[in-house]
């Protein structure tokens, strides 16, 4: 055994037989932050191998060392309520840094018990700073980047499926118009919702919360993306697709971010929100508003509703003690009856496009299944009221809607005979897509 | 004044050599400086110059800044600084109240369905919402008031900082040094 790890056997036996009621702490100078070191823990509970972790000096002088058994979060409530069976003995302990660290000249006895001199919570602590190389990752935080990924998917969507002339470099710059706009729009959100994100537990570990940037360091991320993403839009597609993005981003910044705590109405300009992109991709194709870019619209609009009806309900609790006036808070019931209403019109919806001769009769009958699904689950939420119906429709919102974009593309129909060009690309594109 | 917690070593568990060597890294690491509070205890500033950021506050859930505090600083940041410190505890005070207030009425509507039933059973999540509609109802004035509030202050903030931010860059912020 090496000295390190005699010295942390020594240590261990001074406060032997230990409660492991929280992680045991231990320092000692021969610790180096990167010092890997590899300790076994017996215990009638965790009988498994403990993890051991060298804390970085963030307040120390001396970089401390935990145990914690694994498998066990740090501050877990249910972890401080262990009995008496917790009782645990340190078995083995081995230093697997390559070559024995130096001792600290000047100190000739490194070997001092610090075991236990900190608490969990005191290494809690770190300094608010701008880190460079994790600033690409904090900026995707800030944008929400898996919600922002969404939007732009959808404006792809709404571009593949107008009428006109395919070109790559459009749909490029609309999506990356799009996709900085709502960058912009969820920077926005964070800054405005600091202490409210800080209350829940789905937005407790927001990049602003923890102060991983600094308030006026988002606002300018956001003004920037904004402004760069409406010229692409304005300069790079056409002036009514950035006209459309400038009112989302209003809409979403100033209207329904504050409504969240003042009106149940938030879900339906929520929704509005989240059924703009696709239009914008239309508008970016066609230059021009119509039926085929309003169904898309309308698709998109009611699967809002069984998808966050469905994820509210789980966290009524939450939303009840930070304020939000959700449906499923204040009206229950209405809450389920919506998202069933909305579930039933994506099917009508679905069913009436050929109708509409936007899509070909295939869409009305390959949707069926897709829909039906969403539906009967809508109709079980609506039913049982429990948290299991409604995770089973939360889910499957998250297959349904990209399932449903795919069926819609693949039965786009081509009506634009005005522009013989135009047609004869789209015709192009569509026999390779039936190919 | 904000409940900070501060660490303290009670040199008393030391062994000698110890505490010399933590008083050594704290007399000349760069940016460290450290003050006896009292006699037994000492408290390491905190490292590298910059606000430190704690664990969210059990009740509030608000995570709580230990300020520091450069030897120049200017007017400006001084009011920032201060600012700051009185927005955080604003917050702290609404949702530690708040929160605590949630509490309590839960527990009481617990007991007094309980009372109702006759039996101590959990309630199920749907006896739960009418409290939760309750509490969400009573409290509407409270939160849009909050809000309205907190916006203004937020946005007062930020505006501070730009403005530090512009006088920094032109060489105007006035040093106390």
């Amino acid at each position: 055994m090496s000295t390190i790890a005699a010295l942390l056997a020594r240590q261990w036996s001074s406060c032997h037989p230990k409660l492991l009621r929280q992680p045991v702490y231990f320092s000692n100078s021969h610790l180096r932050p990167n010092s890997k070191v590899a300790a076994k823990v017996k215990s009638p509970i965790f009988s498994e191998e403990a993890a051991v972790v060298v804390v970085p000096p963030r307040e120390r002088d001396v970089p401390a060392l935990f145990i914690k058994p694994r498998g066990h979060l740090l501050l877990q409530p249910k972890f401080s309520t262990s009995d008496i069976r917790d009782h645990a003995k340190l078995i083995a302990a081995v230093l697997k840094t390559p070559q024995e660290p130096e001792p600290i000249p000047g100190i000739p006895n490194p070997d001092v018990n610090l075991s236990d001199s900190v608490t969990p919570r005191d290494l809690e602590w770190s300094p608010v700073k701008l880190d460079l190389r994790a600033l690409p990752q904090q900026y995707m935080r800030l944008s929400k980047i898996r919600l922002t990924s969404l939007v732009v998917i959808t404006t792809v969507s709404g571009y593949i499926f107008a009428p006109a002339a395919f070109d790559p470099t459009t749909l490029v710059l609309v999506s990356v118009g799009t996709g900085l706009t709502s960058c912009a729009a969820n920077s926005i959100n964070q800054f405005l919702e600091v202490p409210f994100d800080a209350q829940m537990a789905r937005t407790k570990s927001r990049v602003l919360v923890l102060q991983g940037l600094s308030p006026l360091h988002s606002v300018g991320f956001a003004l920037g993306a904004g402004a760069v993403g409406l010229s692409t839009l304005y300069f790079g597609v056409n002036g009514l697709t950035c006209t459309l993005g400038a009112a989302n981003l209003l809409l979403y910044t100033c209207v329904y971010t504050p409504m969240k705590r003042i009106s149940i109405l938030n879900t339906w300009i929520g929704s509005i929100v989240g059924a703009l992109p696709p239009v914008m991709g239309w508008t970016a194709c066609t230059g021009e508003l119509s039926i085929g870019a309003l169904l898309l619209a309308g698709l998109l609009y009611a699967w809002q509703f069984p998808h966050f009806n469905a994820l509210s309900w789980n966290l009524r609790p939450d939303y009840s003690r930070a304020g939000y006036r959700m449906m499923s808070v204040t009206h229950p019931a209405l809450c389920r009856r919506v998202a069933l209403r909305y579930s039933v019109a994506i099917m009508a919806m679905s069913c009436a496009a050929p109708l509409l001769n936007v899509t070909t009769w295939t869409f009305a009958v390959d949707s069926v299944p897709v829909n039906a699904y969403l539906v009967y689950l809508a109709w079980r939420f609506y039913k049982d009221s429990d948290s299991k119906s409604s995770r089973k429709l939360f889910r499957y919102s998250l297959i349904h809607l990209p399932a449903l974009l795919i069926l819609l593309l693949i039965s786009k129909k081509h009506s634009s005979g005005n522009n013989a060009a135009a047609s004869s690309v789209a015709g192009a594109v569509n026999a390779e897509q039936l190919s | 004044m904000y409940r900070l917690r501060q660490i303290s070593i009670k040199t008393a568990n030391l062994n000698p050599s110890c505490s010399a060597l933590l008083k050594r890294a704290a007399a000349t690491g760069p940016n460290s400086s450290s003050k006896h509070a009292d006699g037994s205890s000492f408290v390491i500033q905190a490292v590298g110059e910059k606000d430190m950021v704690g664990p969210p506050d059990k009740v509030s859930n608000i995570r709580p800044i230990r300020f520091h505090i450069p030897a120049n600083e200017s007017p400006v940041e001084k009011e920032y600084r201060l600012t700051r410190q009185e927005v955080l505890q604003w917050n702290q005070d609404f949702w530690s109240n708040h929160n605590t207030k949630f509490l309590k009425e839960r527990n009481e509507f617990i007991e007094n369905e309980q009372r109702k039933k006759c039996n101590n059973d959990p309630l199920s999540a749907d006896e739960m919402s009418v409290f939760y509609k309750q509490f969400l109802d009573n409290n509407w004035q409270v939160h849009v008031k909050y809000n309205a509030e907190w916006y203004k202050k937020n946005i007062g903030l930020m505006l501070q900082s730009f403005k530090i931010l512009v006088l920094k860059s032109f060489g105007r912020l006035n040093r106390s040094s």
